[in-house]
């Protein structure tokens, strides 16, 4: 196999609480091909976000390690990171907050390439214009403000400015969920079709099921700051393994009125995400603990490609 | 609502159009038109004013306002109207100067705080804290003390005194704006330290400093005028507003107009100010455009 | 008007051609355009639609809490329990507040106030509306924590010392504790995570049976609507386009925007390249389209549908539905 473009290796963010250490990323071993989109699922808290950005360096990791391309970018400084930061890019959840208010949509846009130094100012009016043109914002609402945009046109400014610099991998955290249903529909098509036209990688982090299902060759789906399955985007759907995995989905609402998934309602109570006990962190939670849970969880591959952090997998599912 | 009347995708400058958001706004185009009228006078004062500043009309002590006088006399029969007018030249430039200079300090010094954070914030929110617990009027008199008389000095003591203000007002804004996401999303795209506080987080986080600062120029009149009073400040004859307040005190009960008029001509200076501050706050910023 | 089929039973709640305008600067904004519903004791009613179409505007004109100096209702008959809730004095509304209807607001972070204990704002409402004694009343408080899945021993807590999840059991202890006849849910689970959704849904649909209480679940999610809905009602720019059972719109959506609505979800069974947003964007709401709404994005739209206030029209399954094109709709929709 060729050599993934991201890859993390052990990987822990922790945060410092006044109760002791918050465990927001713990020991996360993942892989993303070139070209490819890795959906990361999980509940709010579960550290999804902080996953994708220490990655991209928004956040300084506690431990582990960074490849991009192959090459060990964790504690890279000064202007290696500056590097590092416009190979890697990310589109924000609230297109609300995420636009400065006081500046209009165009000073958005460009200021990627103006901080860069890069370009000269009639390189850098030609490429804002093809970058709206791209993410199909109009040219007439350059000197618009962001509060005059509604939600759909505000997330395309938001993914503009973050490819502006032609990056090759973008986390997607929630970019979505903000939106109504037709928007939505209309953002994900824009990002399938410029990742198809730029060779982007992405990662995306959501905690919607169906949007993940559609975008992401890969997913992974996190609990409380572990990875507790990971597999191919097809599989996942047809056969969870992990138990938190089979809650998660049987929880969807689904449109189809007349097959009702059969719910598996959770009960007890979540762990607390600082300073964990070393077992199994679901758990608490789940239906099948045992003793054994207590110990480490390890990420095992159970059958080829789909991996499973959970000691009692194969007795569950009958493998 | 969203994606109206936008159509018009000509560049105008950013100044030009805080102007035209001014322009519609009533009260601070008063505000504004009263401040302008009181520049003029201060400016043009030696050709407008009726008599000169320290002339003493002897014959006149203590009056009401007469068609001689129209604003009255003072104790030394010195012409009010003449002397408010002169006077004005003090008041208006060290009111507007000296809070210029303590909004200028403080957003340097708060910006300083807020962004970084941490023990950064905590040592200078601390020695803010120190300075704010001395009474301001005596830091003024103790730093105008140091520095000397006269105006410029005065100016300098009164900027300083005020820093502490301003510099805790914007970091509070400051650290709610930090954690918004457009500031990470600088970061992402690279932007420097010193891009992301002076061009994202300062201009969203400036606007209760600019009310602030317009009713504070009253303030820092009347702190000006207390250190001319205890002769720290302008040096009299200097016919500044607040030590005309000041000097008048003692006949408050006999004769009223000679505080009267002092405090009237800082009141509207101040009420124009204050208009044209909240009309300036809501031109700044673009959400409340049309 | 058509939406009351049934006229010789009075439905609980009825709703007839309200209208809400909202002012701001100088402009109208046409929020709620002739609104017909009508409930029967014990039913749900889903009200969906997208960010602005006017659901939440809707719950609030019956609860009558929208803000009295920018919102104005322009006309209209509410009706519940045969009392018309608009024609009522404030203390006379005072009354029916928490007590015969009561609402769930979307977002429990803002619902509950922070420096209140969480038992104390269950008490509240049981005590403005119940004359007994305050025993009785934190009996009746613990007893609806309970009920929500929360021990009686948090009476004493701070909303902060709860999870996301049981903030909005509380919020929803607090809609419950008078035992209202009409509940609105507005997005009720929206701030959640989905396993916490589906506890929460489980638990509204169970209380509600208890109680035999009507509800108007408002929602953009199509799924919730599926899960807890009888009646369905699909919102477009403060307008009804599509009414029926949950049956009817489920297996036979015919207004062109609800045929969008349900394309543009990503399927959950089949793999599919792209997705099919509806183009365009919804209308604004100060200067909306002439004659159907819709009609800027639709597929379907002639000149026809620009000429008016588009009636209802029977489906052939019985629904109603605002288009003036169903046939050939459903004719194209067969073939797709």
């Amino acid at each position: 196999m060729s050599t993934p473009l991201i890859e993390t290796k052990g990987l822990k963010k922790y945060f410092t609480t006044a109760y002791g250490p918050l465990h927001a990323v713990d020991d996360v071993n993942l892989t993303i091909q070139r070209g490819t989109t890795l959906g990361v699922v999980g509940e709010s808290g579960c550290g999804k976000s902080t996953l994708g950005r220490t990655i991209i360096h928004l956040l300084e990791s506690t431990d582990g390690q960074i490849l991009f391309n192959g090459e060990d970018v964790t504690h890279v400084k000064g202007k290696a990171l500056h590097e590092v930061r416009e190979r890697m890019q990310i589109i924000f959840q609230d297109p609300y907050s995420s636009l400065d208010p006081r500046k209009t949509i165009l000073d958005t846009v460009r200021e990627p390439l103006v901080v860069s130094k890069r370009y000269k100012k009639s390189e850098i009016d030609d490429a804002t214009d093809e970058l709206m043109e791209l993410v199909g914002i109009d040219n007439r609402l350059k000197y618009s403000y962001p509060h005059e945009l509604d939600g759909g046109r505000r997330q395309r400014v938001g993914i503009a400015r973050a490819l502006a610099l032609n990056p090759d991998f973008v986390v997607c955290d929630e970019p979505v969920s903000a939106l109504d249903v037709s928007i939505q529909a209309q953002v994900l098509n824009l990002l399938k079709r410029l990742q198809q036209q730029k060779q982007l990688t992405y990662m995306f982090v959501t905690h919607d099921l169906s949007v993940v299902r559609h975008i992401s060759d890969d997913i992974c789906v996190m609990y409380l700051g572990q990875v507790v399955e990971l597999c191919p985007s097809k599989e996942l759907f047809k056969m969870p393994l992990h138990p938190y995995t089979k809650a998660l989905l049987s929880a969807i609402p689904s449109v189809d009125i007349h097959n009702p998934m059969k719910r598996e309602i959770l009960q007890g109570e979540l762990t607390s995400p600082i300073n964990p006990k070393p077992g199994c962190r679901f758990a608490s939670r789940c239906k099948y603990a045992t003793a054994e849970c207590e110990k480490p969880q390890v990420l095992e591959e159970i059958s080829p490609n789909h991996r499973v952090a959970c000691c009692r997998v194969k007795e569950i599912n009958n493998l | 609502m969203a994606n109206t009347k936008t159509s018009t995708a000509k560049k105008k400058s950013h100044f030009r159009m805080v102007l035209r958001q001014l322009k519609k706004n009533r009260a601070a185009m008063i505000g504004l038109a009263i401040f302008l009228v009181e520049v003029a006078i201060a400016v043009f004062a030696p050709a407008l004013m009726p008599y000169g500043y320290t002339d003493a009309d002897y014959t006149a002590l203590h009056q009401p306002p007469t068609a001689r006088h129209l604003l009255g006399t003072d104790d030394m029969g010195r012409d009010i109207l003449s002397r408010l007018m002169y006077g004005a030249r003090y008041s208006l430039v060290m009111g507007l100067t000296s809070t210029a200079g303590a909004m200028f300090l403080g957003i340097c010094v708060g910006s300083i705080a807020g962004y970084f954070g941490g023990q950064v914030d905590n040592i200078i929110m601390r020695i803010l804290d120190i300075i704010q617990s001395i009474p301001g009027m005596l830091l003024t008199i103790a730093l105008a003390a140091v520095l000397g008389t006269g105006v410029d000095k005065t100016i300098m003591a009164l900027s300083v005194a005020g820093i502490s203000g301003y510099a805790r007002l914007l970091r509070a804004n400051m650290l709610n704006v930090r954690n918004l996401e457009y500031i990470e999303a600088s970061q992402s795209i690279n932007c420097s330290k010193l891009r992301i506080i002076v061009s994202h987080m300062i201009p969203n986080s400036i606007s209760p400093l600019i009310v602030t600062a317009t009713m504070s120029v009253a303030s820092t009149i009347v702190l000006a005028a207390s250190l001319s009073f205890i002769g720290l400040g302008v040096q009299p004859p200097s016919p500044e507003w607040g030590a005309m307040l000041a000097g008048g005190r003692a006949w408050i009960q006999q004769y009223p107009h000679i505080v009267i008029f002092p405090g009237l001509a800082i009141m509207i200076t101040v009420l124009s100010l204050n208009m044209l501050g909240d009309g300036l706050r809501d031109a700044l910023d673009p959400k409340l455009k049309n | 008007m058509a939406i009351t089929k049934n006229t010789n039973e009075m439905p609980f709640l009825q709703i007839k051609d309200l209208v809400v305008e909202y002012t701001s600067d100088g402009e109208t904004i046409h929020a709620v355009n002739g609104v017909d519903l009508s409930l029967r004791r014990g039913e749900t009613l889903g009200l969906v639609g997208e960010t602005g179409a006017g659901k939440t505007t809707i719950a609030k004109s019956i609860l009558r809490i929208l803000p009295d100096r920018s919102a104005k209702i322009c006309g209209g008959e509410i009706f519940v329990n045969g009392k018309d809730l608009l024609k009522l004095s404030e203390p006379e509304i005072q009354q029916i507040r928490g007590n015969e209807i009561a609402m769930i607001f979307q977002d429990p972070m803002t619902a509950l106030n922070p420096v209140k204990r969480v038992g104390d704002q269950i008490a509240e409402v049981i005590r403005i509306h119940n004359s007994i004694s305050p025993a009785e009343v934190e009996k009746r408080a613990k007893e609806m924590l309970e009920l929500v899945g929360i021990p009686a021993q948090r009476f004493r807590e701070y909303p902060h010392q709860f999870s996301g999840g049981m903030k909005q059991r509380v919020v929803i202890a607090i809609a419950l504790a008078c035992n209202p006849d009409l509940l609105l849910a507005d997005e009720p689970t929206t701030a959640l995570d989905v396993t916490i959704q589906a506890q929460v849904l489980d638990m509204i649909a169970d209380l509600k049976k208890q109680k035999n209480s009507s509800m108007i679940m408002i929602t953009h999610d199509l799924g919730v609507v599926a899960e807890v809905c009888d009646q369905v009602g699909i919102i477009y720019a403060g307008e009804i386009v599509e009414y029926g059972s949950k049956e009817q719109i489920f297996d036979h959506p015919t207004h062109p925007y609800t045929i969008g609505l349900f394309g543009a979800i990503p399927d959950m069974n089949e793999d599919e390249e792209w997705l099919h947003p509806i183009e365009g964007l919804p209308p604004d709401p100060t200067n909306l389209p002439q004659g159907c709404a819709f009609n800027p994005r639709c597929p379907y739209a002639t000149e026809e549908c620009r000429k008016g206030k588009i009636p209802f029209a029977e489906t052939p399954d019985g629904h109603l539905s605002r288009c003036l094109h169903t046939a050939e709709v459903l004719k194209k929709e067969a073939n797709a």
